[in-house]
């Protein structure tokens, strides 16, 4: 089922209703059940590998804890990590290395060595593989107990809010949550309503609408296309996959509110980020963590952390130099491959590494330490054209396209089609090959951002404090979002986040 | 809305800014019925449903819904041809109209209904080549068509997207596998979620091979159930296309002021078509003109009227271009190809305002006499072309 629908409007306000009316043990069942419906809308034969994932953890947490031996211990969690990781490679990543075998054969001339398939990914192994390990990982680094109980595990797995695109939690975090279900609150319907609300706004109304403009750059042929058109589709890709993303988080954070269930924020304007690092303390920051928890600080031998916060952290000087760049360039690859079962995915990941390594360069540098302002002003500049950059290679549907468009930002002749000049018509001198609206979408959308974030972190708060103001600008608000909202709410497209 | 206030105070602020919306929804757009079909025509220039007519029949369609009163009035078809003739509002809009104007569709349908063959005409403001495609391969299993008359528009391709009005023909299971055949096709079916008509239709969609997800079809029955019995469900299409408008109108406010910086005027102005929209739209032309073909049909690729002493504002490189890409295109797939865009005298065009405040020649409608030059051309380039092929 998707968020964007009618369907999941009326299913999540009948089990948010049965979810408050029914005593503890129905209530697990009924929550467990209306999770596996949630997933069966989409395939229900693919419940089974979902479940067939998530109790094979359940089984190797409870050996891992029972067993003496370390020896055991590392069998129990090897077996884990097999059929999880079994599966993802099996579904995600098989056909695309028997591609790469079959397209070395062919560069030195010779036949498919391999069989090719064809296999429908299921929607959410990614983040579900990810959230099962990071269980039975957590068991065996002697952080959490094994839960003894299958149908509250089974529910920390399938709880469908979370369950096909995150965000990434540890079972530390939800499953007390699931157990021992608060007090009624309104607290809880209120936070959750205008969250749904506004995740609805940003993926109905506005990243479905700009999803029009990036498809169709992207599905030109890349030749008439100018390094202004490449930045402009960039950009408007950027914010298409922000809001597309934070609005799934958004709507998965509101539905779990209105059942009293609390999940941190998973973005927090990233866009504004004054450096790469920045960008992903608050860029997919469940994601972030994960990684930085079971990859990253592990590949550096430092302890980590213990909840899906915080993002990207430095190790500092805890390690050596080679050691920290070797694990950075490590975990991006993996990261990026996390994405997607390609190249494009990989060589995203690898920018991200190269733009924190030469974050680290300058950083060493110890420019402008005092002028605290100027440096976050040029971070932004920096950040933003990079990371949006970056977004080529995420977006583009071959390593051709993605060169090819890196390509045209690098030649300066690309940005004006100077033979035009001379044929008296202005316009077309300018280097458009896309929608002009889409230009002005690119220009309109980062002021609009920054202006957002100064209106969340500035003026909001200083308005909470009068409360005769708050209602007549949250109706005006909610009034145009929900008018909004109702004239674009359709599933025209799925969320981005939904094919990894 | 971030933690403030009452807990209580923000349920009800919630509910009843969800009301408040859906109320402003239905009191902006229930009343304000703008007509679409018109909005995008020149000065004077409008659209009258009595023009349409040839001999007591409806020869002009837009919509799936407006398909019936054209089919409807149809002849039998055993003894008789069945011509399509796709285009967009220089079919159906007259300049400076009076009571008894006609129609080129209309005007040629008389001419065509001695030699046994009824012209229909399908035409909508600014049709893309996807939308032709769509619409040739909804109505080919309908209509058991004779011959199919397509124009080579350069603004068309300028276009984008299927129009809620059509969208409903990618419901059709036999409309959808077609276009999965063709390489702009998938394309298209990618492009809009399939929506049903009415739960009527939905019912009927199910008795076919039903490869729908659940979701799918959970989906489409609450919006049809939601489209019956809930009222402001019906201003949506109605919204979105009003929105559309009204953003339109603000780009021209930008357009406006970038020609006030540039010190632009129409004399250096040229309507741009992004390559990328050109060539997705070429495939969908080039698909249409060979599907027909393969059906066994007489194609004929015309060039349509343009005013020819007055400024028509595309780049000529960029229209000779067009003009010869649609020709090869044509031949390529051994359909016929004609050019009238000379046929239609400048004084009988109308005027339009270019969206930066300027009154220039509208380089697509013209009155009731160009209408009838315009069928006087087709007239004889079918006769010369795919008429004696259909008989």
């Amino acid at each position: 089922m998707i968020f964007n629908s009618f369907t999941y409007v009326f299913f999540l306000a009948g089990v948010t209703l049965l979810y408050w009316l029914l005593p503890r043990r129905p209530r697990h069942l009924f929550l467990f059940a209306a999770s596996i419906t949630f997933y069966g809308f989409w395939r229900f034969d693919y419940v089974l590998i979902m479940l067939a994932s998530a109790f094979t953890d359940f089984f190797a947490a409870i050996n891992i804890h029972a067993a003496k031996a370390p020896a055991k211990r590392r069998l129990w969690l090897a077996l884990s990590l097999a059929v999880n990781f079994g599966l993802l490679f099996y579904f995600k990543y098989a056909t695309f290395i028997v591609g790469n075998v079959n397209g070395l054969a062919h560069l030195l001339g010779r036949e498919d060595l391999l069989k090719t398939w064809s296999v429908v990914l299921p929607v959410g192994i990614s983040f579900y593989t990810f959230q099962t390990v990071s269980y039975t990982v957590d068991v065996y680094r002697g952080r959490i107990e094994p839960i003894r109980e299958p149908l509250l595990y089974g529910l920390f797995v399938t709880y469908f809010v979370h369950l096909v695109a995150g965000p990434i939690l540890r079972a530390v975090e939800v499953i007390p949550q699931l157990d021992r279900r608060k007090p009624f609150d309104p607290e809880f319907l209120a936070s959750g309503l205008w969250l749904i609300l506004n995740g609805l706004f940003l993926k109905c109304v506005l990243a479905d609408n700009i999803g029009g403009y990036v498809d169709e750059g992207f599905g030109a042929n890349t030749a008439t296309l100018s390094a202004t058109d490449v930045w402009v589709l960039a950009v408007l890709f950027g914010f298409q996959i922000y809001f597309d993303f934070a609005a799934y988080s958004q709507i998965a954070i509101g539905s779990a509110r209105l059942m009293g269930v609390i999940f941190p924020p998973n973005f927090y304007f990233p866009y504004v980020a004054t450096s790469p690092r920045d960008f992903w303390r608050r860029w997919h920051i469940s994601l972030s963590s994960w990684i930085r928890d079971y990859l990253y600080l592990p590949l550096c031998g430092v302890r980590p952390h213990d909840e899906s916060r915080g993002g990207l952290v430095p190790v500092g000087d805890q390690v050596g130099a080679a050691r920290r760049n070797i694990a950075l360039i490590a975990t991006w690859f993996i990261m990026g491959l996390w994405h997607g079962a390609g190249w494009t995915f990989a060589l995203w990941g690898l920018w991200h590494a190269l733009l924190i390594l030469v974050q680290r360069v300058i950083a060493s540098l110890g420019l402008l330490r005092r002028h605290t302002r100027l440096r976050g002003a040029l971070g932004w500049a920096a950040t933003f054209p990079a990371i949006m950059l970056g977004w080529v290679f995420f977006r583009a549907q071959s390593l051709e396209q993605a060169w090819a468009m890196v390509e045209k930002v690098m030649q300066p002749a690309s940005y004006v089609r100077l033979d035009r000049l001379q044929s008296g018509y202005i316009w077309s001198a300018l280097p458009i090959g896309i929608d002009p609206v889409g230009y002005l979408l690119a220009a309109l959308l980062p002021v609009a951002t920054l202006l957002a974030y100064v209106v969340y972190r500035d003026l909001w708060p200083r308005l909470a404090q009068r409360p005769a103001l708050v209602l007549p600008v949250a109706l005006a608000y909610g009034t145009a979002v929900a008018g909004l909202v109702f004239i674009y709410l359709q599933p025209i497209r799925q969320f981005i986040y939904f094919q990894f | 809305m971030r933690d403030s206030g009452s807990p209580m105070l923000r349920v009800l602020a919630f509910a009843l800014a969800v009301a408040c919306g859906v109320a402003a929804d239905w009191w902006l757009f229930s009343r304000q019925r703008q007509d679409f079909a018109a909005a995008g025509l020149g000065i004077n220039t409008t659209a009258n449903e009595a023009s349409y007519y040839a001999g007591g029949r409806q020869v002009i369609c837009s919509s799936i819904e407006d398909l019936d009163h054209c089919l409807r009035a149809l002849p039998p078809s055993s003894s008789r041809k069945r011509l399509l003739w796709l285009g967009w509002s220089q079919l159906y809009a007259i300049n400076d109209y009076h009571a008894g104007d006609r129609t080129g569709p209309a005007l040629l349908a008389e001419r065509l209904a001695g030699a046994d063959v009824d012209l229909i005409a399908i035409a909508m403001p600014n049709i893309n080549p996807r939308e032709e495609l769509l619409v040739y391969e909804y109505l080919r299993p309908r209509l058991k068509l004779a011959g199919v008359v397509v124009p080579a528009w350069l603004q068309g391709m300028k276009q984008e997207g299927i129009r809620p009005t059509w969208q409903a023909a990618l419901a059709d299971p036999a409309v959808r596998s077609a276009l999965a055949a063709l390489p702009s096709g998938s394309a298209i079916l990618g492009s809009v979620a399939p929506q049903a008509k009415s739960a009527q239709e939905t019912g009927q969609q199910n008795l076919a091979k039903d490869t729908r997800t659940t979701q799918e079809r959970v989906e489409q029955r609450l919006v049809a159930e939601l489209a019956e019995r809930f009222a402001p469900w019906r201003v949506r299409s109605q919204a979105q296309g009003e929105i559309k408008l009204a953003l339109l109108a603000g780009k021209e406010q930008v357009l406006r002021l970038r020609n006030l910086i540039l010190g632009t005027r129409m004399a250096n102005w040229i309507n741009v078509i992004p390559p990328v929209r050109y060539g997705i739209n070429l495939e969908a032309f080039t698909d249409l003109v060979s599907a027909a073909r393969r059906d066994g049909l007489p194609v004929l690729v015309y060039v349509p009227p343009r005013p020819k002493g007055r400024r028509f504002p595309f780049e000529p490189t960029v229209y000779a271009t067009f003009k010869s890409d649609s020709e090869r295109i044509a031949r390529a797939h051994g359909a016929s190809f004609a050019n009238i865009e000379d046929a239609v005298a400048d004084e009988v065009w109308g005027e339009a305002d270019n969206g930066a405040g300027e009154i220039v020649t509208d380089y697509s409608h013209f009155t009731a006499a160009g209408h009838r030059q315009m069928a006087d051309a087709l007239a004889g380039a079918l006769t010369a072309t795919i008429l004696p092929q259909m008989q």
